[in-house]
């Protein structure tokens, strides 16, 4: 009975958010779509000529398996890192509120709850529609990638390994999200931040040092076992392997198991330090 | 009496933490400044102080009632609102809407208020770039209440030849309106408005003054109107509770109140003399507690004076004047205002901390309009 009721009050606010993005786009759709598409089209392009300079007129063959090394890291990165953001970003936009008449601070969480919508299902339906977002994002550009730029992903890719590998790579960075989310009570609340710095450290150090554009052998050696603290360092090796190499499940099964023991243990880790965390500041410090 | 008790607070409680800067915090910028202010904290950079909102508040709410909630700026108001709505927790104490405790069953506090909270609603409800029915609609939807609820909100805020307008087009007068119809597209037992008609034109306030009766009389619905705005609050209120400091000071209708205070009423009096104007006003006045003006326009008399007996002193003053021979022209009784209520607990109160002898009874004010509501 109370799961039917939340499941109703999760249906009404991911409307509000689509309804919402559907206005941004219908106002701005001359800029944002065309903007949108344009903006992945130059950043491949980019990336694709980029990798011809490198590679050299000699090297035929080499520049195309670069570029599409390059483009799977590039498309799957601001999902991972999604993961990890977007738990404190659902917090911070549901608790920041604006100071309005008469000093009334309101954050968007009341908005919801006179509305009738708990928290925890306005940050989940916010967190849902984000990725969904992101999901379309990635898919564009390997869309993009394949039909614009003629990236070919092997011969015999492994599309349902690879998809494994993301969704659980997803998940363990969904984890460790959930972990980072608790620092905006800890730390942000009362401050003016308007950036996370435990959430920019964790994703920018994940995204140089996870293998997003170059593979964790040409690191030194001593940095090697820090790349692998990251789940991304899992999920571009296993990525590129099913995809490019057209690896097998059992072939995947390091990757596949190191990211399921990493997203069980942090999203049980995280989901319970943010439950009693949250508990704690928001009913018994008071600080709603 | 016997109608059922909607909201019920007993020995609220509400303190705030706030911290003072008292050393250099440096600003880096890039987020790295909340780490600098958690170190800050920890070297003693910050001083944590405690703000008490509320101190031991306890009141009842019964069905229809519109109950006025006074107090200047800081006493509290906004903070008590809040509380019932479920938007703040108290520190201690116990807070119960229609049988809903406010922190127990916080997830179902929404489903039997609702919450005005003046143009603040507007930040927070709407998108000035969209429609105003738009806007409403987005709520309703989200709120899961039918579209009809929206024309019936946008109706009786007369804002129907506005539904089409973009907020951002809207003057004060009708943002305020539409914060107002935000919570009438939810129609609940209790109504918690707190300052809903800051920067309303008084004709346009007459008639949302008017729906606030309506939604108590008409609709069984219960209001806490949290106001410093006192002639508001005469005009709707059956009963006020007066914050001070977090404090109620007073809980009653403003007749008790200015009895217990033992404030007075005025009397005008004017007079066509047929004797002599200095002795007839003599007269009079000493019947009453003060004399506050005496005039003489060529041969009519113009009397005001303050009694605690409005109806001794007019039977007096009928029998006096037709005694001389003298013709009563007018006579106008005035109970002290919600206003002079106001000002004397106050002033009462403020004595009371100052351990300053509080000013005797008898104390007049120069009054205004009649005590509504009582």
């Amino acid at each position: 009975m109370r799961w039917g009721s939340y499941l109703r009050a999760f249906a009404r606010s991911f409307k509000r958010s689509l309804k919402d993005y559907t206005v941004e786009v219908y106002v701005w759709w001359f800029a944002y779509l065309p903007t949108e598409l344009l903006n992945i089209a130059l950043g491949l392009a980019s990336w694709y000529y980029y990798t011809r300079f490198v590679v050299g007129p000699s090297g035929a063959g080499r520049a195309e398996w670069f570029f599409s090394y390059i483009l799977l890291g590039i498309a799957i990165v601001p999902l991972l890192n999604m993961g990890v953001e977007q738990p404190e970003m659902a917090l911070r936009s549901l608790y920041r509120g604006q100071v309005s008449t008469g000093g009334f601070r309101v954050p968007l969480w009341a908005y919801y709850y006179l509305a009738g919508v708990p928290r925890g299902v306005a940050a989940v339906s916010g967190f849902v529609f984000s990725l969904l977002q992101f999901l379309v994002r990635a898919a564009l550009y390997l869309a993009l990638g394949v039909y614009l730029f003629g990236v070919e992903l092997g011969p015999s890719a492994n599309y349902a390994g690879a998809a494994l590998i993301c969704a659980l790579g997803f998940l363990a960075c969904l984890g460790v999200g959930l972990v980072l989310a608790n620092t905006f009570w800890l730390f942000i609340y009362r401050e003016d931040v308007h950036v996370n710095p435990f959430t920019w450290l964790f994703t920018t150090a994940a995204t140089v040092l996870g293998g997003t554009y170059f593979p964790l052998e040409v690191l030194p050696a001593w940095l090697r076992p820090l790349s692998y603290a990251f789940p991304h360092a899992y999920v571009f090796e296993g990525l590129r392997k099913a995809l490019l190499r057209g690896a097998p499940l059992e072939a995947l099964s390091r990757e596949l198991l190191a990211l399921t023991a990493y997203a069980a243990v942090a999203i049980l880790l995280g989901a319970l330090l943010l439950r009693e965390i949250e508990r704690y500041v928001v009913y018994k410090a008071r600080k709603v | 009496m016997g109608r059922a008790e909607v909201a019920v607070a007993e020995k609220l409680v509400k303190e705030y933490e706030s911290y003072e800067i008292t050393g250099f915090v440096p600003m880096t910028g890039f987020g790295l400044y909340a780490l600098f202010t958690v170190l800050g904290e920890k070297l003693g950079k910050y001083e944590r102080r405690v703000v008490r909102a509320l101190d031991g508040v306890s009141f009842t709410v019964r069905e229809g009632e519109v109950v006025g909630v006074l107090g200047p700026n800081g006493s509290g108001k906004t903070t008590l609102l809040k509380i019932l709505a479920g938007l703040t927790m108290p520190t201690r104490g116990r807070a119960e809407v229609a049988g809903l405790d406010v922190v127990k069953d916080h997830e179902r506090l929404p489903r039997v208020i609702t919450y005005i909270p003046g143009l603040a609603a507007i930040s927070l409800f709407a998108r000035p770039e969209m429609t105003v029915e738009w806007n409403l609609r987005r709520f309703a939807d989200l709120a899961g209440l039918p579209r009809e609820a929206v024309r019936e909100a946008l109706e009786l805020v007369e804002l129907v030849e506005d539904a089409h307008r973009r907020v951002y087009e809207l003057s004060t007068g009708k943002l305020a309106r539409l914060a107002i119809a935000f919570g009438l597209v939810k129609r609940s037992p209790l109504y918690l408005m707190d300052e809903p008609f800051t920067g309303v034109s008084p004709e346009v306030k007459v008639k949302l003054l008017e729906l606030v009766k309506w939604l108590a009389s008409e609709q069984g619905s219960s209001v806490l109107y949290a106001t410093h705005i006192l002639s508001e609050a005469e005009q709707v209120c059956s009963r006020v509770i007066v914050l001070h400091q977090g404090r109620v000071i007073a809980d009653d209708t403003p007749r008790n109140l200015a009895k217990e205070l033992e404030l007075m009423e005025s009397v005008d009096v004017e007079v066509r003399l047929a004797e002599e104007a200095e002795k007839l006003a003599r007269d009079l006045a000493e019947r009453a507690d003060r004399a506050l003006k005496v005039e003489v326009e060529g041969d009519v008399l113009k009397l005001t004076v303050a009694v605690r007996s409005s109806r001794d002193f007019v039977q007096y003053a009928v029998e006096r004047v037709h005694a001389g021979g003298s013709k009563l022209l007018y006579v106008r009784v005035r109970e002290p205002t919600l206003e002079d209520v106001y000002l004397a607990l106050l002033s009462k109160h403020k004595a009371a901390e100052e351990k300053v002898v509080v000013a005797p009874p008898g104390v007049c004010y120069i009054f205004t309009g009649g005590v509504g509501g009582g």
